[in-house]
């Protein structure tokens, strides 16, 4: 019993530790066809294939290039053709796509295809994409379609969009502002990395039914974009998606699923499936944006925030996706958890030759964090003040109002100063001690926050139904990538049904065409979004079990109750009818039954929120925010240059753990992805935007031994009143604020401030040594 | 998933391997020797490769050998690095193999393969650079044995359809007191930036031999010397490094300059580990 | 006498305590057979590269990562030579309520589950073969494999729980 608040194992454990957990490349039906792209070995360059005799190699049914194809997409602005056109953008974009029998066919075929290249100018740099005369990545740009404002497009420039904060007067903070501080940082692309990769798989059945399966994050977007892009009646194209083997938001953004669905129609609508080896996974499929950020914050001789500027270039690649809506995040949160009255903030999303960009594990807030907090730290310094201290000074708090002016409750922000203290507490100790002739210990930490930033109208849905022996059914759209999610939404409705969470049976995969709605499973949100859905089952499932039960108990459905399988008499539980004996009508000894099958419906739909003002950036990103402060304490070797992260903590305001060991390795997991992102990952380019780390071997992720020694998970419950049970979003956080919390500790080692990514040994020796000989 | 497609031959003797090697080779089968397969099958992969036939040459008893004869260590080239690591005949190669790859790569990955493939690394060449080690070679001519050197300046000389059979060191050459060092750009398991194996022979020259530094596994008679003159350490590491050439790779594991660093650093710790200062 | 193999057929190949019958080329990875033969998809691709583990299978007791081999290694004649061994390929599928699954369970050493077969078989072999293995060795085991969703240290302590069992379980009678 009382599911919400327990660490309940994940419902599919046991098929994960058996090797009978299905993923998507793991259910190939017998007869699919394969699919294998061409992609591009040029940044940018003008295209001309040759696909005759690919055609006619053995087993190959077709071959598709961009000329077959006449469709732009993209999530928010219509900028990308599926298979490149004319000209490629960056080095491993797709231009033709071999369907065959086999995969060995398809991929020697696709080898076969030759690509004749005009090499362009590359755009290599956001600086280059800004510089007066760039190189246009797009020619077009000013007539592409805005499928999803806003976004701001400036014709003939590399700027796909411009967003804004515009609060208070910035002149009025500069000339409060005792002390001012500014930085610059350019911190680079990241990969996803999840260790599936992407896969698709689509038929078109004669019916007109549309069958797609893939590894996507947002099966309901896919359903949508595929309709919208092939002029078919949403219902006709029915997604399915099994376990997804880790997305962090790399899956939301809708890619190979086009492809597919575009082989499947050049082969008389045959399945066809088509899976990113890891090269194509990594510089094929969108990365996470890189940023390059120009920020400047003042403050009183007290310490207290006055003015912010910041000034975001967000290097989205080739192609928008969901970059400008992750820019609106950004601005969102541009301050940090921080008061500050006057602020100035744009953020732009700049075209390069590179991978497109999408959404990345807290979308846009792990460089945004790090930017702020790296600037909070040289004020702190600046001001001679303790940074804990500084923070603590400045902290948002309800009553307080956020850049896009939203008014802060105690319930939307939670107690980002309870976060605060404990870490500090957690992480007491000099900044910097010399532990060793060789070795010195620093600390550094860090705050974040976060809200949702979906869409205004983003919704969820549940449906609960019965079964004979009163165990229930629980359908909802949450697609299950290692979250945990469909059990969460199990807890909560054995919570609210009174049964043990082994009698909630949940649909693991997802079905668009029988299961309710959920917007897509990102921005953490499903705890919420399909928690509230699940809430509104059980109790629409509850009410009527009630009715029904009242006419057998003779009372009236007031008097009832609602535990283990039960419905009672709450003034004498002894009097009772189970569940099993009304979820499918209630039969009188005499045959004759009244009621009928009970089927629990729920749906929720975001309140209150609402897009962002296109010149003030003023609205309402979210339903609340996620807070929490995280710190590491590293050991530097003073003589190598090198360093480990030896212990990180974390102290978040989970609202309610529904899950504390669910969340607690959730967090954890989280941070050892910060670590990895602070210390070594960035996606590489050579001088002409060639890839040159598309591998595990290449792109290095941390490995087991890397992790620290020791990670302290906290977390402070301050409910979200409006959330099941109190429960705040959690499944991006624990990462947010780890590379700004390494720099800070790097920087207190080294004596001089850190503001770049990733932090390698050698980019220490070299921050050092430049700082040697300027002395 | 490999596309292309070859036929797989496993002879049971090195004879029989290069008869295999010619005839197949005559047929324009474009045939590879195979011993660990990592390289082979990755890079077929990728396209970057496409054998005609591919030969195994694990089946070959005398290549999976290791066992000390008539003083002399032998090290059969298609021993996985995992067992050289594990039953540590000769420690400084155990210390430098394992740093090859991962744990489970190396139970794959042969010695002979290392040495032969074309990741340019070979960092299991550098200990028999230093150890007076022998090289037998066998193809189409027969049998050859030379000094190791001979054959290895960085990759291997060997002409079509040669392959190698194994590598040998007097045994008294395990017992050189060694030391092996390995810097990544920081992750325990990559590519090195530098890896470094030294010896010190019975009269107390220093010898090294390097991966990573430039395009190929290089070592330098004159570094040597440099390293091994009289100074303090400080100064011979000095003169040392002024020995190097002149340009180092630069690549997504560092920079030259930064790549000279790390030498230094390797070099005082290795003559501080070798001569106990 | 060399053995050789040309073009697609039939061969024999013991996974799972079982013979298998499978058709397949000498240019098929072992963990492709596996899985696209076999249905045997518990080990997964993540790389085919060798850098990730996620397609870690025992061969003969020793982790492997199957999509480093060719399958057509593994292959035994219809009537094997007297006294010849067959190779035994054990896959995730093989696992039955061990104590490794137990402690994985226990830990949370998994989120996505996608590493998860990977890393057990890594662990299975790793307490077949080295039931003694120090913190220090467990790790340079467990550098082998990637997984994205965990911190690591829950997987660690699972490997380690896995052994310490190991080492306290009474020797068999
Ligand atoms: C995950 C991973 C990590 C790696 N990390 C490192 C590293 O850190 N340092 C490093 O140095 N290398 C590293 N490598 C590279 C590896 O050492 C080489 O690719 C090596 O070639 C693999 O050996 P193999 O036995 O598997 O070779 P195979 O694939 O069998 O053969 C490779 C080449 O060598 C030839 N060959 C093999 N044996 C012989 C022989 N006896 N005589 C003549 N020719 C022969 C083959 O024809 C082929 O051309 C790594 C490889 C992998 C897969
Ligand atoms: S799939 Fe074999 S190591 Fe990654
Ligand atoms: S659990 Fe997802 S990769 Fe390990």
């Amino acid at each position: 019993m009382n599911a919400v608040g327990h660490s309940v194992a994940r419902k599919e454990a046991p098929n994960k530790v058996t090797g009978r957990a299905r993923y998507c490349a793991d259910i190939t039906p017998a007869g699919t066809l394969t699919a294998a792209l061409v992609v591009s070995r040029h940044a940018h360059a003008r295209i001309r294939l040759e696909v005759d005799h690919a055609r006619h190699m053995p087993g190959v049914v077709a071959v598709l290039t961009g000329q077959d194809v006449s469709l732009l997409c993209g999530e928010v602005l219509e900028d990308r053709p599926p298979l490149a056109v004319g000209k490629v953008r960056y080095w491993g974009e797709p231009v033709a796509l071999v369907i065959a029998h086999g995969e060995a066919e398809a991929k020697r075929a696709a080898r076969a295809v030759r690509v004749d290249y005009q090499p362009l100018p590359v755009v290599n740099t956001v600086e280059d994409a800004i510089a007066a005369g760039a190189a246009l990545v797009h020619e077009r740009l000013g007539q592409y379609k805005r499928a999803q404002p806003p976004v701001v497009p400036q014709a003939q420039s590399n700027i796909a969009d411009h967003a804004k904060i515009r609060c208070g007067d910035a002149a009025e903070g500069w000339r409060n502002s005792a002390a001012t501080v500014s930085g610059h940082f350019a911190l680079p692309q990241v990969e996803h990395a999840a260790v599936e990769t992407r896969c698709a798989r689509a038929e078109i059945l004669h019916d007109g039914r549309v069958l797609v399966q893939s590894t996507t994050q947002a099966p309901f977007e896919v359903q949508k974009l595929l309709a919208r892009y092939f002029h078919l009646q949403q219902g006709q194209v029915i997604v399915t998606v099994p376990l997804v083997g880790g997305a962090f938001g790399g899956k939301a953004a809708v890619q190979l699923e086009i492809l597919a669905y575009l082989a499947s129609r050049a082969v008389n609508g045959r399945p066809v499936q088509l899976v990113n080896s890891r090269e194509e996974d990594m510089a094929t499929s969108p990365v996470g944006v890189g940023l390059v950020a120009d920020v400047k914050l003042g403050a009183s001789a007290e310490g207290l925030l006055q003015a912010a500027e910041l000034t975001f270039w967000l290097d989205t690649g080739a192609y928008t996706d969901s970059t400008p809506r992750v820019a609106r995040a950004m601005c969102s949160e541009c301050t940090g958890p921080y008061r500050v009255p006057h602020i100035r903030c744009d953020a732009y999303t700049v075209y390069t030759n590179h991978t497109y960009a999408t959404a990345f594990r807290g979308f846009g807030h792990f460089p945004l964090t790090f930017v702020i907090e790296r600037t909070m730290d040289r004020l702190a310094e600046q001001l001679d003040m303790d940074p804990v201290e500084l923070r603590r000074k400045n902290l948002i708090g309800p009553g307080d109002r956020t850049p896009t002016r939203m008014a802060l409750t105690r319930s939307t922000l939670g107690d980002p100063r309870a976060c605060l203290d404990r870490a500090a507490e957690l992480l007491a100790g000099p900044a910097r001690e010399q532990t060793g002739p060789h070795t010195v210990r620093a600390r550094g930490l860090a705050l974040f926050w976060k809200t949702s930033s979906s869409p205004p109208n983003a919704i969820s849905g549940a449906i609960v139904t019965f079964n004979q022996d009163g165990s229930v059914n629980l359908s909802t759209g949450t697609v299950e990538m290692g979250a945990g999610t469909k059990t969460t939404s199990a807890q909560i409705l054995a919570e609210r049904l009174g049964l043990d969470i082994g009698q909630v049976h949940i649909h693991t995969h997802v079905n668009t065409k029988v299961d309710p709605e959920h917007w897509k499973t990102v921005a953490s949100l499903s705890t919420f979004m399909a928690g509230r859905a699940v809430l509104e089952a059980a109790e629409d499932a509850k009410a009527q079990l009630k009715s029904v039960a009242a006419i057998v108990l003779k009372c009236a459905p007031g008097d009832l109750s609602v535990a283990r399988g039960r419905i009672f008499l709450t003034a004498d539980p002894n009097i009772y009818v189970a569940f099993r004996d009304v979820a499918h009508g209630y039969t009188y000894p005499g045959g004759d039954a009244i009621g009928g099958q009970i089927v629990g419906r729920g749906s929720y739909i975001m309140r209150h929120l609402t897009l962002l003002d296109e010149e003030t950036g003023e609205g309402h990103p979210g339903p609340s925010f996620t807070v929490g402060a995280q710190g590491v304490e590293i050991d530097w070797d003073t003589r190598s240059g090198r360093y480990r992260v030896v212990r990180a903590v974390s102290v978040v305001d989970a609202g309610r753990a529904m899950n504390p060991a669910g969340a607690r390795t959730m967090l954890q997991g989280g941070m050892c992805m910060g670590i990895g992102l602070a210390t070594r990952e960035g996606v590489l380019y050579g001088r002409g935007g060639q890839r040159l780390n598309d591998q595990f071997r290449t792109y290095r992720t941390m490995r087991a031994g890397e992790q620290p020694d020791e990670y302290v998970v906290e977390l402070v419950e301050t409910p979200q009143i409006d959330a099941p049970f109190g429960a705040r979003p959690l499944g991006e956080h624990g990462l947010l604020a780890m590379p700004a919390a390494v720099a800070a500790a790097v920087s207190h080692a080294i004596g001089r401030p850190v503001s770049h990514l990733p932090i390698t040994p050698e980019s220490l020796w070299r921050l050092t040594r430049t700082a040697e000989a300027a002395r | 998933m490999i596309p292309i497609d070859f036929s797989y031959w496993r002879p049971t003797s090195a004879e029989e391997a290069v008869a295999l090697y010619q005839r197949l080779a005559a047929d324009r089968q474009e045939p590879a020797y195979c011993a660990g397969g990592t390289e082979i099958v990755t890079r077929a992969r990728l396209g970057q490769l496409a054998p005609g036939a591919v030969i195994d040459l694990k089946a070959i008893p005398e290549m999976c050998r290791v066992a000390c004869e008539g003083g002399r260590w032998h090290f059969g080239a298609a021993v996985p690095l995992a067992q050289l690591v594990d039953d540590e005949p000769w420690p400084l190669l155990a210390r430098i193999a394992e740093r090859v790859a991962d744990h489970t790569s190396r139970a794959h990955i042969t010695l002979g393969g290392n040495l032969a493939g074309a990741i340019q690394y070979r960092e299991a060449a550098l200990p028999f650079w230093l150890a007076d080690a022998e090289i037998t070679v066998a193809g189409p001519h027969g049998r050859h044995t030379a000094p190791f050197a001979q054959r290895f300046g960085g990759a291997l000389s060997l002409d079509p359809g040669e392959l190698v059979l194994d590598l040998s060191i007097p045994e008294s050459a395990t017992r050189f007191p060694s030391y092996a060092q390995k810097a990544t750009r920081l992750d325990y398991v990559d590519y090195p930036l530098v890896t470094v194996a030294a010896v010190q022979s019975p009269g107390g020259h220093l010898r090294v031999a390097w991966s990573g530094l430039l395009p190929e596994p290089f070592r330098s008679d004159a570094l040597d010397a440099a390293l091994s003159a009289a100074g303090t350490p400080a100064a011979r590491v000095a003169r040392a490094l002024g020995e190097l050439p002149s340009t180092l790779v630069e690549d997504l594991h560092g920079t030259a300059d930064y790549r000279r660093f790390v030498c230094e650093q390797i070099l005082s710790d290795a003559i501080a580990d070798l001569e106990g200062t | 006498m060399a053995t050789s193999h040309t073009g697609r057929a039939e061969h024999l190949i013991t996974v799972n305590g079982e013979q298998r019958r499978v058709t397949l080329r000498p240019a098929d990875t072992l963990l492709y057979i596996l899985r696209d033969e076999l249905g045997l998809t518990g080990a997964k691709p993540g790389c085919e590269n060798g850098d990730c583990g996620a397609c870690t299978v025992l061969v003969d007791g020793v982790p492997m990562k199957s999509c480093l081999l060719l399958a057509i290694e593994f292959a035994t004649p219809e009537e094997p030579a007297a006294g010849a061994v067959p190779r035994h390929i054990e896959t995730v599928e093989s696992l039955d309520e061990t104590e490794v699954q137990r402690q994985f369970l226990d830990h949370w050493a998994f989120q996505c589950g996608y590493c998860t077969s990977g890393f057990l078989m890594l662990a299975e072999g790793l307490r077949r073969q080295r039931p003694g293995a120090s913190p220090g060795e467990v790790v340079d085991w467990l550098r082998s494999n990637i997984c994205r969703c965990t911190s690591y240290a829950e997987i660690i302590q699972a490997v380690r729980g896995t052994l310490e069992r190991e080492r306290s379980a009474p020797p068999p009678v």
